[in-house]
């Protein structure tokens, strides 16, 4: 078997691996309903576009300076915030439309139009971090998890030269982990290192990601 | 025929075409998201684009192919312009072995590789080894050059190649990295 034969028979058995259920008609369609009606109100909508740009451009800057993470110009590490000690389930803001809400099971992240992720807190070993990337063209919001017997005093995100603090999250009592998230304005996550960091400015522990090529 | 029957007999005829496609397109989505959700959410939303102009796609010469390319367009729109969701874990990725039953591990290991190809890298992969499509379909699909989509697939293979997937896919023990990833025949390839 060539190598081509060998790779498309992979690819055929991984794919043949996927469970696929009865086809959602129904709601594909009601979504496709959906979909005609929009473009029709945009191509009915043209004149009134141009006077509302204005307003749709300070709609998206809302969003995009997210209450939760202040923007990091190039400065270097900034101080360590402190620990925010929330309930289970309580919603946190992200920002871009992202949340994060914390169980006893791990963090949730909630991005838009699509379900909820859940890092599990079990599932990161002793000393360890995991860690999520959501985002556009725009920015990037990132959450993840540091598991270790001691409770961190920062984290930082280091992302295309800038360096910006994370906000750090946890349940009452001792859960053994906490949740981190931060907000990068660069797209992408190639050359990205998360660190975590204790009291004294010991590092905990490290996450990297190399930058491509 | 009233255009309220002329409607019904199109939802029919969408009915009967998405009962029929559905496994297809969401073993394509899988391999060019690499998740059960996100191929779900790509293949719906491609299907409800298609159905929103339905009309156009009944008469085009391959709706199948139009369907497929619609989906390629949204899963290209969807990391150009919406959300990229990536994980990261301390835990060191599985990786492949030279060993013909461990299945399950070389379904995993393969998809971890897909996972580090760029997406128009993985996008002309999966397009070319498992649609099938010659890369002239394929750049048609994409909206590039089939230069550029050769250019795809070898780099996608390379890295394959690197990870050391395509040998443990193969049965053979992992080769040395030390050759550079551009150096790869387009062994097999239709010019």
């Amino acid at each position: 078997m060539t190598q081509d034969e060998t790779l498309a028979a992979a690819l055929h058995e991984a794919a043949a691996a996927v469970p696929v259920g009865t086809a959602p008609t129904a709601a594909v369609m009601l979504r496709g309903r959906t979909i005609r009606r929009r473009r029709r109100a945009m191509r009915s909508a043209v004149v009134a576009a141009a006077v509302l740009v204005p307003v749709a451009g300070a709609a998206f800057s809302a969003t995009f300076d997210s209450p939760s993470t202040p923007p990091a110009p190039s400065a270097p590490a900034p101080a360590p915030a402190a620990v925010r000690v929330v309930d289970p389930g309580e919603k946190v803001p992200l920002g871009r439309g992202h949340t994060m809400r914390l169980t006893a099971q791990g963090l949730y992240l909630g991005v838009p139009k699509a379900t909820e992720q859940l890092v599990k807190a079990a599932e990161v070993p002793g000393g360890k971090i995991s860690a999520t990337a959501s985002g556009d063209g725009g920015g990037t919001v990132w959450a993840g998890i540091y598991r270790g017997p001691e409770r961190p005093a920062g984290v930082t995100l280091s992302v295309g030269g800038r360096t910006v603090g994370a906000r750090i999250v946890t349940l009452p009592g001792s859960p053994g982990w906490v949740a981190f998230h931060a907000y990068a304005t660069r797209a992408g996550t190639d050359g990205s290192t998360i660190t975590v960091l204790g009291a004294d400015g010991t590092v905990l522990a490290t996450l990297a990601k190399p930058g491509r090529g | 025929m009233s255009n309220a029957d002329d409607s019904n007999s199109a939802d029919d005829e969408f009915h009967a075409f998405m009962t029929v496609r559905w496994p297809s397109l969401m073993r394509t989505a899988y391999l060019l998201t690499g998740s059960h959700h996100d191929a779900e959410d790509l293949a719906q939303n491609a299907l409800a684009r298609a159905y929103s102009k339905w009309d156009r796609v009944r008469h085009s010469d391959d709706m199948a192919a139009y369907v497929r390319k619609i989906m390629i367009n949204v899963h290209a729109d969807g990391f150009r312009r919406r959300t990229v969701r990536e994980w990261f874990t301390s835990r060191l990725p599985e990786t492949a072995v030279a060993d013909r039953t461990a299945q399950v591990e070389h379904r995993g290991a393969l998809m971890d590789a897909l996972a580090r190809l760029p997406l128009r890298q993985r996008s002309a992969v999966v397009l070319r080894y498992f649609e099938d499509m010659a890369p002239a379909q394929i750049a048609a699909a994409l909206g590039t050059r089939e230069s550029t989509v050769r250019s795809q697939i070898a780099r996608g293979l390379a890295v394959l190649r690197d990870d050391g997937v395509l040998a443990a896919l193969a049965g053979r023990p992992r080769e040395p990295r030390d050759h550079p990833s551009d150096a790869v025949a387009l062994k097999g390839m239709p010019r």
